[in-house]
């Protein structure tokens, strides 16, 4: 049979009826639809006779599977466990097979005698990446028969290069006019497409007329790639369902039998705040990215997603509305997979019960020794580089290594529990290959002069930043297949003892402690340089066994008074200015999310003014400078003129509207919009002006910035008390001016 | 097997009266007190009782509620070791359903047999069965055979469970706790009363021995969490 090679990148690939749909795109930016026959498979452990009666029941469904009995390493013990390989022909059958099995554990009545599914809830796209060591946008030689059937794959291509080329994509972008706000919290605006440096709005007499016109676009550029501005919750729903209503056709998907797969929205809680997860849109054979709804594309640009989907094997689309957290946990997962582990279906391993006693030993985070409150010279930074990950690292913590069986391990400090001796934990094992891909690019980056290449290491290492981060959080979290609780406590516990250990050295060599957090500590020692510094992190880097970096010396550094405590400062608050010129601003207003652009940038200001100065003296000196930037401020607010969009305020709801119960300014927006019949979720952000906080009329305290109008005015009064207190966040303890003392 | 612990305070004021004696009755069985999202200042107190008494006490964690300060607190009034309490409460905690399930089914009996434990308190099990990550039917037939267990391993002990009002957004899922209802002995509603709002109140709905019925205040301590 005659057969095609093409030279190119794996595109895309999704399950279709016996195998897989696979879009590559070539060298010369041609695009090809191919098939892979494919048979994903999952396992089954447990008692013989339980096993038996499932094998019997899901061939009721006469579906055909292939059963063979095998063996797999279980993943706690790593200890071989004889299993029954149950292959699925037809991948589209899979779900259906799984759910049966899962149906009937149900229905049984002893919970005692339980039956076990492995590998059974992987995506049919992980299954394939997975058993073809094949990954999103790897360059590949394919050889094709003459109807498109992939005959024989060959990788030319690694998931830890860091140079590797990327085809060539056409990306359409697709937004409302205007731009930045939430379409559903604001008045309804054109679509605007821009596609090859060409940017148009479309309009058009009828319902039907922008669908056509935007479908002649797609026909006509075929685009790669939409990347959109509120596509998911807005603009695809609503050409879509147009385009049903009305029946007009619309080629979104290069797949054209298939619809555009939804996904709902849901919030839910991740580090004590309420995450909104918009619906999603995924297309077939072309890639449709939400700048909105990506946190990793907001993170790291396109770039860090790539980096991402590469390496944990989810393909792009998907990859840039999931979180990191799912990517580590596939990259876990593929790694347990080439080991030969049986990947356990949902996390079901419970923590042993403990004594109060021993929990509140165990139960604790980083380490904090509360800043010196008020302005520090010439104080020097140093952070253990990547710290938890590299205690993970370096001590074997991953959850199959923490009071295992098969060993009496290593005592972890203060906590009590054991680390294994004898096997080198799933988790390390992921992460040594991830930290040192990072440092290459964090080398490469440094050492490049083209901007462009700068910008794609530093989007790349920071996607790799997030994996690493997540990959401690994930340790305690319920929906990471590999993580532990008592995982989570061995670093912590590592983690304490680490910087009590540096801490106590600096100080046997006589620096002055400033403040110390987690992994950082801020000291300082009369006469100290740079290289002083740097001889210091390079000694406790190997006091304490994992890398500690010297960060650089800050001319000075203030630690502001805590608002609600002024005798103490808030840890992690603070700003400084490095000899380099550079600032560092942590938990101030300038930082923060929920403050208004016209605050955030008269603070700036203000610290653009101070960061002139090198000592306490000249920074006093320079504080009637600050006083006028104030008052500049202070007038423009007065005039009235500073428009609404830079007086917003972006808050997330932490619940749905009518679970408010007090009218906070956040709560009487939120009922604004729903009256204006939005449904707005637990999570979701919602921008609003303060117009009389102090209104009688609850409703007239604040409205939405998206339906504010010339008739409203806001109110002078609260923004200039914002804007007193982003001064006074700047101010030396002891300081009281009038403007402090209004 | 660990030995029963004995009072470290014999001459210390027992812990007594209502919601005590709400669950003091023989025979054991499940008693659920469902309402107020502060019910679980309840579970300081209950545990205090069993612990005053040198018993075992076992703690089913369902969302981060076990918090050690108040039982802190109340052993310090009354004369008692601290540190005795916090060594005789064995907490789990379960961060999804699956958890739930596996330490109901496989822990819990080794956790009473080890420990001799009377009391067990399981503190909002449901949040991890709100969860929208596990479709609806396997989260209900989990918990129909988690409620099934305890119900098999409650008699002649005392197994009190603590969940607060499901949220709206939990959508059909809300109906759980009915499930949970259904499978206990005795159900208590707790709310708190708006114009007093350090004080809960207690009202049976699902009346057991007959013993009591009605409501009471419960001034729960310290009054610091409840100002």
């Amino acid at each position: 049979m005659p057969t095609q090679t093409i030279t190119g990148w794996l595109f895309d690939a999704y399950a279709m009826a016996y195998g897989m749909r696979l879009w590559v795109i070539d060298v010369s930016g041609q695009k090809h639809r191919l098939f892979e026959p494919f048979s994903p498979v999952f396992y089954l452990g447990g008692p013989a006779k339980e096993i038996k009666k499932t094998l019997s029941f899901i061939a009721r469904l006469k579906l055909p599977l292939e059963i063979t009995p095998t063996e797999g390493l279980e993943f706690y013990s790593g200890k071989a466990l004889p299993v029954v390989q149950i292959q699925v022909v037809n991948p589209l059958h899979y779900a259906k097979v799984v759910q049966w099995v899962i149906a009937l554990e149900h229905k049984k009545k002893n919970r005692s005698e339980n039956l076990a599914l492995y590998n059974a809830d992987l995506s049919l796209t992980q299954h394939y990446f997975f058993s073809r060591a094949v990954f999103p946008l790897a360059y590949c030689v394919f050889q094709v028969d003459e109807d498109g059937t992939l005959t024989t794959l060959t990788v030319n291509d690694s998931i830890w290069a860091t140079d590797y080329p990327l085809p060539p994509l056409s990306i359409m972008h697709l937004r409302l006019e205007g731009r930045a706000m939430h379409p559903d919290q604001t008045h309804a605006q054109q679509l605007e497409v821009e596609i090859e440096g060409q940017s148009h709005l479309l309009e058009g007499e009828g319902p039907g007329a922008i669908i056509k016109q935007f479908d002649r676009m797609l026909l006509r550029f075929d685009p790669d790639l939409i990347l959109s501005e509120w596509g998911d919750p807005c603009i695809l729903p609503q050409l879509i369902d147009g385009a049903k209503a009305l029946n007009l056709p619309l080629h979104l998907n290069r797949e054209l039998k298939r619809p555009v797969q939804s996904r709902k929205e849901s919030s839910y809680f991740s580090y004590g705040r309420v995450i909104h997860k918009s619906a999603a849109r995924l297309l077939f054979g072309r890639w449709h990215i939400d700048l909105h709804n990506s946190f990793l594309v907001g993170q790291t640009d396109l770039e860090g997603v790539i980096e991402f989907a590469r390496l944990s094997r989810i393909p792009v689309q998907q990859m840039a509305r999931t979180s990191t957290g799912t990517g580590i946990t596939s990259m876990q997962m593929k790694l347990a997979f080439e080991d030969g582990v049986l990947i356990p279906w949902r996390k079901r391993e419970p923590e042993g019960f403990k004594s109060a006693l021993h929990l509140l030993k165990t139960d604790k985070g980083g380490l904090t020794y509360t800043p010196k409150i008020g302005f520090h010279e010439e104080v020097a930074a140093l952070d253990f580089a990547s710290m938890y990950p590299a205690i993970m690292l370096k001590f074997n913590l991953s959850p199959e290594t923490i009071n295992c069986t098969c060993c009496r391990g290593l005592p972890v400090p203060e906590i009590g529990h054991r680390v294994c001796q004898k096997r080198l934990g799933l988790v390390p094992r992921f992460l040594a290959p991830l930290l040192e891909k990072r440092a290459r690019y964090k080398t490469l980056k440094t050492n490049t002069t083209d901007p462009a290449l700068k910008q794609c290491y530093e989007s790349r290492q920071s996607a790799l930043k997030w994996g690493l981060v997540t990959t401690f959080g994930y340790q305690g979290y319920k929906n990471a297949r590999f993580g532990k609780i008592e995982a989570h406590e061995a670093i912590t516990a590592y983690s304490r003892e680490k910087l009590l250990q540096a801490k106590e050295l600096v100080e046997d060599e006589g620096y002055e402690l400033i403040h110390a957090i987690v992994d950082s500590l801020f000291i300082r020692k009369k006469g100290a340089t740079e290289r002083t510094y740097e001889a210091l992190a390079q000694k406790i880097s190997k006091t304490c066994e994992i890398p500690m970096a010297f960060e650089g010396i800050f001319s000075w550094i203030l630690f502001p008074p805590s608002k609600t405590h002024p005798g103490i400062a808030t840890p992690g608050k603070y700003l400084g200015v490095y000899h380099s010129g550079k600032t560092k601003l942590r938990g101030i207003e300038a930082r923060r999310s929920d403050m208004p652009p016209f605050i955030k940038e008269a603070q700036l200001e203000m610290i653009q003014i101070l960061c002139r100065a090198k000592t306490l003296k000249a920074y006093q000196n320079l504080w009637p400078e600050v006083q006028a930037c104030f008052e500049h401020h202070r007038e423009t607010l007065r005039t009235g003129q500073v428009p609404f969009v830079d007086l917003a305020i972006s808050k997330t709801l932490s619940k749905a509207p009518h679970e408010y119960q007090k009218a906070s300014l956040i709560a009487i927006v939120a009922h604004e919009l729903a009256a204006r019949g939005l449904r707005l979720m637990p999570g979701q952000n919602i921008t609003y002006v303060i117009t009389d906080e102090k209104s009688t009329i609850k409703s007239d305290r604040a409205r939405a910035l998206g339906f504010i109008d010339g008739t409203w005015s806001y109110d002078v009064e609260k923004y200039e008390s914002l804007l007193r207190e982003a001064m006074a966040a700047l101010a030396w303890p002891g300081l009281k001016t009038q403007v402090f003392l209004e | 097997m660990r030995p029963l612990l004995t009072p470290d305070r014999p001459e210390a004021a027992p812990f007594q009266g209502p919601p005590l004696s709400l669950i003091s009755e023989e025979g054991g069985g499940i008693s659920l007190f469902y309402g107020h999202p502060d019910l679980f200042a309840l579970s300081s107190l209950m545990a205090a009782w069993r612990l005053a008494q040198g018993e075992a006490v076992l703690f089913l964690d369902g969302n981060n509620r076990f918090d050690p300060y108040p039982l802190v607190r109340l052993a310090k009034e009354r004369g008692h070791n601290p540190e005795a309490f916090l060594s005789a409460l064995f907490v789990s905690r379960a961060f999804t359903c699956h958890q739930m399930g596996s330490l109901v089914f496989q822990q819990l009996q080794s956790g009473l047999s080890t420990h001799q434990a009377r009391l067990v308190i399981l503190a909002d099990p449901l949040a991890t069965f709100y969860d929208e990550n596990v479709p609806y039917i396997e989260a209900k037939n989990l918990l129909m055979h988690l409620l099934t267990a305890l119900q098999q391993l409650a008699p002649g002990r005392i197994f009190v469970v603590l969940a607060p009002y499901p949220k709206t957004s939990s959508g059909r899922r809300v109906f759980f706790l009915s499930h949970l209802k259904s499978a206990a002995k005795r159900i208590f509603r707790v709310h708190r009363e708006a114009e007093t709002r350090r004080t809960f109140s207690i009202s049976e709905e699902k009346p057991g021995t007959g013993t009591w019925q009605g409501v009471f205040q419960y001034r729960p301590m310290p009054a610091s969490r409840f100002a």
